[in-house]
């Protein structure tokens, strides 16, 4: 056969893995969508529109910044699609589309793009954009429509979201299984099922994506904390963004440390947080706060955290 | 059962395509091309000019570096070049270019060497030409000289790299000449218990192995798991005998010699017949080989005569490389030859050289949690961008073994241990004294 082309020269390995960057976002955009289904359910089909916006503003966004700055497009990497993803699940039902587009723009130009682009950022976007919009727009971020079955359709009625009443001294009126699936409950679209938000989390670990420490030392954190301070644990978890919080938002790769010990750290740390807001703060979730205080820890306890190397030997110090 | 951990590493697909066929015999090719350098440490010097008809065994090139073993002809013929060659590794020496007669006349003075205590063994050891022959070239005559006492010799049987089967095929084929060879290393070197280590993936070598070896109880067949790399030398050493070969140790300080098994039967036989080491048992595989065959072949025979053999490329052959898919050498030339320590030939189409484009790190920790050794690549790769000497020393970069897991998994496609190459020279070069 008569050669058409040189050969390639190029470093080992000769063989790499099938996993790429956008298949790890593919995979993350799927453990998503049972949260996205329930938020539709649930809330009905605004949700959907409030969704598709973000998912739309944040591609546009990306991709304009990349056209403006002259770097190589990134859409493709569906990392855009994530963070609109979980910016929508992070407001409330009846957002005006502009202010969520508003929280786009922070999420990606702001967080994501002005510090370098994917892997880059030190602050989780989607966590950023949303606790931009919460006080710019605290109005429209914490009233809280609770929708409710009626003959006829489902309506949503305003009213306290069960976290509000938890860290204010009361107990949530619904049972743990109406928190757990998110039935009658308040809260932002994407937060209420915890079951959805489980099997994604399932599907994860299925898919290696993320290791379980951070949400597994976040949420067991917030449950022992709660017992020590006599809250209720149980409500606590099942309440507000802390499930979306702990298997979405600090598992993102860039803002969170990247050894197991750091992971756990980072995830007591979370936990802790979370808890000392919503007992002692007057903000009553601390969810996304928790996050980002410990995204800005997390160069320092990836400094702390050194793996150590096999037969290494290292000075005293 | 120890508590001991495992190392990390990686699953890779196994492509062993050629273990369950035949070895054949190449025919003689026309010509041989024999560096100078197949071995790591010095390049030894051309003995023959010219013109000069030359026999299977005769010397053609050697040195007094102790760092060394010398050049045999691989067939019998004319030198009819003494050219420049520079390996795909890139580094520069002779190369001696014989042109076969095809009588295949051996050395009428080659003998079974005459060993009558350990320096003998060691100068039979060097006079064989003898360097590891499953990885990095290591003169066997060195290796059998170790700076500690020894007590343990483990056998690599590994063979952990795709589609690699040539160890697997002379393992099998020379059992006998194994148990030989592992008999003369014990009687000179106080060797009381022996390792072999073979990959879970070839369960009919562990049951040979076991079957072959039931009767001397030193001998202990470690079936190892399938994951890359456990035919790493300080990975295997950990794995059979729980020993932690520590930064600036060699195996003989944790008491430990490691060899390849191929490099045990070669022994054996060199011990028995005296005939040095000029050929040798190479798969060639990839998808753009037509007929994927294990080949006995002259050292020196060409890539191109290798695939001719295998009935050609059945697509374009896009990337050619010397060892396996991991730590292999792209070669530039398909006139490169056959050295001593190059175990498989791979010819890849343009399907298995795509999706290699790097995108930027996305922090996702899977080379720190695939590195065996614990390092951490994508850190590494910014401490070497930087130029940060401090860090890239603090991070142990001279630890890596350069297996590629890093690599391997990284989702963006970074070339990390290309990075940790680079990080190492640099320290070499700038980093001075510790």
């Amino acid at each position: 056969m008569e050669l058409k082309n040189l050969l390639v020269i190029a470093p080992s390995p000769h063989f790499r893995d099938s996993v790429t960057t956008t298949s790890v976002m593919r995979d993350v955009i799927i453990a998503l969508m049972p949260a996205l289904v329930a938020s539709v359910v649930i809330f009905g089909a605004r949700s959907l529109v409030l969704e598709v916006a973000c998912v739309a503003a944040c591609v546009l966004f990306e991709g304009l910044f990349n056209l403006a700055t002259g770097r190589k497009q990134t859409i493709g990497d569906l990392s855009a699609v994530v963070t609109g993803l979980l910016l929508a699940f992070n407001l409330p039902v009846d957002l005006p589309i502009y202010m969520a587009v508003i929280g786009c723009f922070v999420s990606i130009v702001i967080a994501k793009q002005l510090f370098g682009g994917i892997g880059q950022n030190f602050a989780n976007p989607a966590i950023l954009g949303r606790v931009v919009l919460v006080v710019s727009f605290s109005q429209a971020m914490t009233s809280w429509l609770i929708p409710q079955r009626t003959e006829a359709g489902l309506e949503l009625v305003s009213g306290a979201t069960p976290l509000a009443v938890l860290t204010t001294g009361g107990t949530p009126s619904q049972s743990y299984g109406q928190l757990f699936l998110g039935i009658g409950k308040g809260g932002c679209i994407g937060e209420v099922c915890g079951l959805a938000l489980v099997l994604g989390l399932v599907y994860l670990l299925v898919r290696r994506i993320i290791t379980p420490t951070i949400p597994l030392a976040f949420v067991g954190t917030v449950l022992l904390f709660t017992l020590m301070l006599g809250q209720d644990p149980i409500a606590h978890i099942l309440s507000g963004g802390l499930l979306l919080g702990a298997i979405f938002m600090a598992t993102d790769y860039s803002t969170s440390p990247v050894t197991e010990k750091g992971k756990l750290i980072f995830g007591i740390g979370c936990g802790v947080l979370t808890v000392v807001i919503r007992v002692f703060g007057s903000y009553p979730e601390g969810v996304s706060f928790a996050i980002l205080l410990m995204n800005i820890l997390t160069p320092h306890i990836d400094r702390l955290t050194k793996a150590k190397a096999f037969g290494g030997v290292y000075d005293e110090k | 059962m120890s508590l001991k951990r495992s190392l990390s590493g990686i699953k890779v697909r196994h492509c062993k395509n050629t273990a369950a066929a035949p070895v054949e015999i190449m025919p003689t090719p026309d010509v041989v091309v024999l560096p100078m350098q197949q071995h790591m440490g010095t390049p030894c010097d051309v003995t023959v000019a010219v013109g000069d008809q030359v026999k299977i065994g005769q010397v053609i090139g050697d040195t007094t570096s102790y760092m060394a073993a010398p050049i045999h002809a691989s067939v019998s013929g004319t030198v009819v070049r003494i050219e420049d060659y520079v390996s795909p590794a890139g580094v520069a020496s002779k190369a001696v270019v014989i042109e076969a007669d095809k009588k295949q006349e051996r050395d009428p003075n080659l003998a079974p060497p005459v060993v009558n205590g350990y320096d003998d063994f060691l100068k039979a050891v060097r006079a064989s030409g003898l360097v590891g022959l499953g990885g990095a070239g290591f003169p066997a005559h060195v290796k059998l000289k170790p700076r500690s006492s020894v007590d343990t010799l483990v056998i690599n049987a590994a063979e952990c790299e795709p589609y690699i089967t040539s160890d697997h095929h002379i393992a099998m084929a020379e059992m006998d000449c194994l148990l030989s060879g592992i008999a003369a290393i014990k009687k000179y070197l106080d060797i009381t218990r022996v390792v072999i280590g073979v990959e879970d993936n070839k369960p009919d070598l562990i049951k040979a192995l076991k079957e072959f070896c039931r009767y001397d109880d030193t001998i202990l067949i470690h079936s190892l798991r399938s994951k890359y790399p456990q035919g790493a030398e300080k990975v295997l050493v950990y794995e059979t005998t729980g020993r932690i070969i520590a930064e600036g140790m060699l195996p003989a300080d944790v008491g430990v010699v490691v060899m390849n098994i191929n490099s045990i039967c070669f022994l054996a036989r060199y011990l028995q017949n005296g005939v040095p080491l000029v050929k040798r048992t190479v798969t060639v595989d990839g998808g753009a080989v037509a007929n994927p065959k294990v080949l006995t072949v002259p050292l020196g025979t060409r890539y191109q005569d290798l695939f001719d053999y295998c009935g050609g490329f059945k697509s374009e052959p896009r990337k050619v490389i010397m060892g396996g898919p991991m730590m292999g050498i792209t070669v530039y030339d398909l006139n490169s030859p056959v050295l001593k320590n190059n175990n498989a030939v791979l010819a890849f189409d343009q399907a298995q050289i795509d999706g290699f484009e790097e995108s930027a790190c996305i922090r996702c920790g899977r080379c720190v949690r695939a590195c065996p050794f614990n390092l951490m690549p994508a850190a590494l790769e910014k401490a070497r961008i930087a130029g940060d000497l401090a860090a890239l020393r603090e991070l142990k970069v001279n630890l890596c073994m350069e297996c590629g897991c890093c690599s391997f998994v990284c989702p963006a496609k970074r070339n990390l241990v290309t990075s940790n190459k680079m990080a190492k020279k640099l320290l070499r070069e700038k980093g001075g004294k510790k």
